[in-house]
């Protein structure tokens, strides 16, 4: 197995005395594609706010490409190689899907601070912003702001955002949320399509973007880990069909 | 290659467009003293002096996101600065200026702590807070201050020998000072750390995503504009010669904020709307003392009809009069890149 980039151990967090996450472990190797799956309410966003630096961790020690992150704010672990993308679309509205890239970028060279000299005028990051959007299939919406462009664009966006820095890990809290079922289908290859270099842990509840894409499964339930293996493993698992597996198809069956 | 060469001139097109109404404006402002009485240019360019500070307002409120009611305190810094040092000490324009912006910068690096954490109506009510701290130092301490009669004794501004405080000259000299503003906060709007601040306006959490420090950014913002507010208390001080509690009360900075949102927009905007507000302030003043009833329904008004201030209703009377030189100018940009457009098809292809 190839070195761990993200790795974690005894992680908890609790908000007003009910334990969200207790004593969370697993570590991720690089090129890794990790899934993590559980019922609503299970963690698993409130993991990735740990993990991103969103929220403090109560106990335990988060580990990136070796160093400790534990207590870095979010923006330190950001430029250390950690890429994230929210459940909840979170791109900037009244600029266009160009300008967001190009933010992106320019603030993994450390250009935020420049005073001068016009951002959109920078050739090398708008070639590489071409490349990018060129890539996702957004390069025709580049000039429109990104209120105004469709749902499930903003989603690709939301990725294309994470790719923006010189990220090694990325956390994609569910890429497809929202989307109908062609569009998510439309997000396997893109995802695919990511370096083979590039390290991911996916929270999805769409469970044909999910086998599609990762090695990994780790199950999570009322903030401990419940099973971690193989998509095979984990969907042959008594214990994961019963807790999250039988009653995901069931209900979401009409989705 | 002749591709990068048309989108050359196209750019270059497009920028020379947006230069034609700045140039028209400042060329207007540079003639109009001949056709103006004395007291017209006084007042013109009191209203030039608001507009610098409606300017620098909007850097924190238009760009950040950061809707401030104590941005009066920055301006009544450089007021003051200017005011104190010639009540007590008979200082010159050079030191006057210089203290005044460092005392702004100052001020703004602590008020900036104060509000780091602070959002939306925490941030209104800090701003205000520190403001309102100073408003009663300036009627409070009269010992420094000289309270509510305020400082007075300030003499012609003057620099190396050159006075120019005689009502005309005085006028270029804000005129040129407005102008290197404008520049300055159209560059800045331009800058990386332009859009960095609109977006964190946007969206702060994705800007820390990206490694943004999204603290040190709004902080930095606040400086700035205060520092330039601070530019426009000092010119004010010359001009009137005179400085009292007024320049730091809550009211400045409300007439700040309506300016900002009478003029909407980047730079141009808020400058529009800070000279309206400045003639409306003279002139309603004069026929009646209920000003600030009349200025508070105006921003009820603006807030209706104008939600995107006199910038957004150029923009949509400028959509209106050419559609088909915009459409033109679209259908130019798209010709542009070929190349993608064919990549884009293969894409699609690829997802089909």
């Amino acid at each position: 197995m190839a070195e761990p980039v993200l790795e974690v151990s005894g992680l908890s967090k609790s908000f007003g005395g009910i334990s969200v996450l207790s004593d969370v472990g697993f570590s991720v190797a690089r090129g890794e594609r990790r899934g993590i799956i559980g019922p609503n309410g299970a963690g698993k966003t409130t993991l990735f706010n740990v993990l991103s630096g969103y929220l403090p961790a109560d106990a335990g020690t988060v580990r990136l490409c070796g160093s400790d992150v534990t207590t870095l704010p979010a923006h330190r672990r950001a430029r250390m190689g950690l890429g994230r993308t929210f459940q909840i679309v979170a791109l900037c509205d009244e600029l266009t899907v160009e300008e967001n890239v190009l933010l992106g970028l320019v603030a993994s060279n450390r250009g935020e601070w420049r005073l001068l000299g016009s951002l959109r005028g920078r050739r090398g990051l708008v070639e590489r912003s071409r490349e990018l959007l060129s890539e996702a299939g957004l390069i025709d919406l580049r000039e429109h702001k990104v209120k105004a462009i469709a749902y499930g664009h903003r989603r690709v966006l939301e990725i294309v955002m994470a790719l923006t820095s010189r990220a090694r890990v990325l956390l994609l809290d569910e890429p497809a949320a929202g989307l109908s079922g062609e569009e998510s289908l439309r997000m396997i290859p893109l995802l695919e399509r990511l370096d083979r270099d590039l390290t991911i842990v996916l929270i999805e509840h769409d469970m044909d973007v999910m086998f599609n894409t990762v090695d990994r499964l780790l199950v999570l339930d009322h903030g401990t880990i419940l099973l971690e293996g193989t998509p095979e493993e984990v969907r042959s698992s008594d214990l994961v069909r019963e807790r999250y597996l039988g009653t995901q198809h069931a209900a979401g069956a009409g989705s | 290659m002749s591709n990068s060469v048309s989108s050359t001139l196209v750019s270059l097109r497009l920028r020379g467009a947006k230069l034609v109404a700045p140039v028209l404006g400042f060329g207007a402002l540079a003639m109009i003293p001949y056709a103006l009485t004395l007291n017209e240019i006084h007042l013109l360019s009191a209203m030039l002096i608001f507009g610098i500070f409606a300017m620098s307002l909007n850097l924190l409120v238009g760009f950040g996101g950061m809707a401030s009611l104590g941005h009066a305190l920055f301006f009544g810094a450089g007021a003051y600065a200017v005011g104190l040092l010639s009540f007590h000490r008979d200082s010159g324009f050079a030191l006057s200026l210089l203290v005044g912006l460092a005392a702004a910068a100052l001020l703004a690096l602590v008020v900036g702590f104060l509000v780091r954490r602070a959002r939306g109506t925490a941030y209104l009510m800090i701003t205000l807070a520190a403001s309102q701290v100073f408003w009663g130092l300036a009627t409070q301490w009269k010992a420094v201050t000289n309270g509510d009669d305020g400082l007075f004794g300030i003499s012609s501004p003057s620099i190396l020998g050159w006075d120019f405080g005689s009502t005309v000259t005085y006028y270029y000299v804000v005129l040129v000072v407005v102008a290197g503003v404008f520049v300055l906060l159209t560059a800045i709007s331009r800058s990386p750390f332009g859009y960095v601040l609109r977006g964190v306006r946007d969206n702060e959490q994705r800007m820390r995503a990206v490694g943004v420090d999204v603290d040190r950014i709004r902080h930095l913002a606040l400086v700035i504009s205060a520092v330039i507010a601070s530019l426009g208390g000092v010119l004010y001080a010359y001009q009137e010669r005179y400085v009292g509690p007024d320049v730091l009360a809550a009211t400045t900075s409300g007439d700040g904020l309506l300016a900002v949102a009478l003029g909407g927009g980047a730079v141009a905007g808020p400058l529009v709307g800070g000279l309206v507000v400045g003639l409306l302030e003279d002139v309603v003043g004069s026929y009646t003392d209920r000003y600030l009833m009349i200025l508070g329904i105006l921003f009820v008004l603006v807030a209706i009809f104008l939600p995107r201030g006199l910038a957004g209703l150029a923009q949509s009377l400028g959509d209106t009069v050419r559609p088909r030189r915009r459409a033109a100018e679209q259908a130019i940009e798209q010709r542009v890149e070929p190349a993608q457009a064919e990549v884009t098809e293969t894409e699609g292809a690829h997802h089909g």
